[in-house]
C-alpha cells in the first residue's frame, strides 16, 4: 500500500512492436485470481484507450478484458507482473515520456462483506513514465 | 522491569512471519532463499511464518518440489515452520460463490500443505462450525492446530470472536485455538499513520478528534462514521484520506492487553504487530513490556511471529523492516 500507489513502477512502459505495453504489479499483499480485477483502464497523453483493444496478459496467456472475469483459476501470482497490452498506430518509442492515466479496480475473493459482495480495492494512478525496451 | 530470577521466564520461541517483507517480495527483490538467507543474517528467528497466498507460486495448491526446498531451507537456515497461513477465496469464481464442499477442498489442501511443510499450526480464515467439524479430523490425523487471528477491530471478547469461542466450546478441541494479534490492543493510534493521514491533509484539529473517537468505545462502525460526520460538518471530503480513514480505525484496536488472558490456554500463534521502533528502543503505540509478560506468566509455549506492517503506510526502502524486526525481537527478548 505505502503512502502512494505501487500498481505501476517508473519502468513499467514498455515499448512493443504494435504500441505500448504496461507492467503491473497486484496493488494487493498477496497473490489474486486474475477474475479478481473487475474494471481496468488506461488513457495515454489525455487519450482514453478502447476496452476491446486492451489485452490482459498474464502466465502466457492473452486475455480480452470480456475474458478477464471469467479467469477464476488463473493465478496473478504476487512476483510477477501482468502486462496491459495497449496498441497504437505506431510502435512505442523508448525514451519517450507519456502521461499515463490508469485505474484498477479489485474484488477481494476472500474479504465477503455479505453474500455476493466483497470488499474492493480502487487504485487510480496518474504518473509520467519514459518508455523502456 | 527485566526479567528477574524470580520471575516466570519464557516458554515461547521467537520468529517472523515472511509478510513483514510483502512489499521487498512483491517487487522481486528476494526469491524464497535469499529472503530466508537474509533473515537469517539479521539473527532473526527461530520461527518463520509464511502465507501461502503470498509465497507459494501454485496457490492454493503445494508442489512436492516446494515443499523439499522450504524444507532443505529450514534445515540450512536452522529456522522452524511456525505457521502457515491460509485462505478461503469463496468469491474466486464470480459466477458462482464456492460450495461448502468447494470450501471445504480449498482449505483441506491449504492444511494437508502445511502439514507436510511441518508447519505446527495453520492459520484458518475461517471458523465456521461446519466447516469446522469437516477439517477436524483431518488436523487430528496430520498433528496440526488450526488458528483464528484475533485482529483489530476485534478482541478475546467481542461479539464475532465470542460466536468462535462458542463454536470451540461445543467442538471441544485442543487442536482449535487463536492466533492474538498486537493490533487489536494498541495504546495510541501509531505515529507513522497519523502522519500519512496529515499529508492527505488533516490538520491537527481533526487529528486529536478522530484519536478521541478512535478512544471511544462505541461499535467500530459508528466510530468511523462519527469521524466522518465531523470531517463532513467541516467541509473536508473523507475520500481525500482514501483508504486511510477506514485503515485508522480497523487496523488499530485499543482493548486491553489484560484480555488476552481470557483465552490463553486457546492461544497457539502469536503475531506481535508493530509499525514503528522508537529511538529509545520500545515499539510505538503497543505496550511491548506489558504483551510480553502477559505471554510469558501466561506460560504461552508456541511462537510469536513479528509482524512489521509499518509497509502500510511507509515507502518501500524508506525504513528497513528486517532492522525493525530485529530491534523489535532484542526489546521482547528483555522481557523473556
Amino acid at each position: 500500500m505505502a503512502s502512494h500507489d505501487t500498481v505501476l513502477s517508473s519502468q513499467s512502459l514498455i515499448a512493443t512492436a504494435n504500441g505500448l505495453s504496461l507492467a503491473l504489479t497486484i496493488p494487493w499483499y498477496r497473490s489474486l485470481w486474475v477474475s479478481s480485477v473487475t474494471t481496468v483502464s488506461v488513457s495515454i497523453d489525455g487519450q482514453a484507450i478502447a476496452q476491446d483493444a486492451l489485452r490482459f496478459r498474464i502466465n502466457g496467456k492473452s486475455f480480452t478484458i470480456d475474458e478477464v472475469p471469467n479467469q477464476w483459476e488463473e493465478l496473478w501470482f504476487l512476483q510477477d507482473r501482468a502486462y496491459l497490452d495497449i496498441p497504437l498506430a505506431t510502435p512505442g518509442v523508448v525514451g519517450a515520456e507519456h502521461e499515463i492515466e490508469f485505474h484498477i479496480e479489485l474484488r477481494l475473493p476472500y474479504m465477503q462483506i455479505k453474500p455476493g459482495f466483497y470488499l474492493p480495492n480502487i487504485v487510480h494512478q496518474v504518473v509520467t513514465l519514459k518508455v523502456q525496451a | 522491569m527485566n526479567a528477574t530470577a524470580t520471575e516466570a521466564k519464557a516458554k515461547f520461541k521467537l520468529g517472523v512471519t515472511l509478510y513483514s517483507f510483502g512489499p521487498e517480495w512483491a517487487a522481486g527483490q528476494y526469491d524464497l532463499e535469499s529472503m530466508l538467507a537474509k533473515v537469517d543474517e539479521m539473527g532473526i528467528g527461530p520461527g518463520v511464518e509464511i502465507m501461502a497466498s503470498q509465497t507459494v507460486r501454485t496457490y492454493p495448491h503445494t508442489s512436492d518440489d516446494f515443499i523439499k526446498e522450504w524444507l532443505g531451507y529450514c534445515d540450512k537456515y536452522g529456522f522452524e515452520p511456525s505457521a502457515y497461513g491460509t485462505n478461503l477465496d469463496m468469491g474466486r469464481n464470480r459466477a458462482k460463490e464456492m460450495t461448502e464442499d468447494e470450501e471445504y477442498d480449498f482449505v483441506l489442501t491449504q492444511i494437508e500443505a502445511g502439514a507436510k511443510m511441518k508447519f505446527p499450526v495453520i492459520k484458518i480464515q475461517s471458523a465456521g462450525g461446519a466447516l469446522l467439524t469437516r477439517l477436524l479430523p483431518h488436523a487430528e490425523r496430520l498433528n496440526v492446530k488450526l488458528g483464528y487471528e484475533i485482529h483489530a477491530p476485534e478482541g478475546p471478547n467481542t461479539p464475532k470472536i465470542m460466536a468462535i469461542r462458542e463454536t470451540y466450546a461445543k467442538l471441544d478441541s485442543p487442536l482449535l485455538g487463536f492466533v492474538p494479534d498486537f493490533s487489536s490492543t494498541m495504546q495510541t493510534m501509531g505515529r507513522t499513520m497519523l502522519q500519512a493521514m496529515r499529508n492527505k491533509g488533516l490538520d491537527e484539529a481533526a487529528v486529536d478528534k478522530m484519536q478521541e473517537f478512535w478512544a471511544s468505545d462505541e461499535p467500530v462502525y459508528d466510530r468511523i462514521n462519527g469521524f466522518i460526520s465531523y470531517l463532513e460538518g467541516r467541509g473536508f471530503d473523507p475520500n481525500r484520506l482514501g483508504p486511510f480513514g477506514r485503515m485508522a480505525f480497523n487496523m488499530n484496536g485499543h482493548i486491553a492487553p489484560e484480555e488476552w488472558n481470557d483465552i490463553m490456554p486457546q492461544v497457539v500463534h502469536v503475531h506481535a504487530k508493530f509499525f514503528d521502533m522508537n529511538p529509545d528502543g520500545q515499539v510505538d503505540a503497543i505496550d511491548y513490556p506489558k504483551h510480553t509478560r502477559i505471554l510469558v506468566e501466561g506460560g504461552y509455549d508456541g511462537y510469536i511471529s513479528s509482524e512489521w506492517e509499518g509497509h502500510a503506510f511507509a515507502d518501500m526502502g524508506e525504513v528497513d523492516p528486517f532492522e525493525e524486526v530485529r530491534l523489535q525481537q532484542e526489546l521482547m527478548k528483555k522481557y523473556m
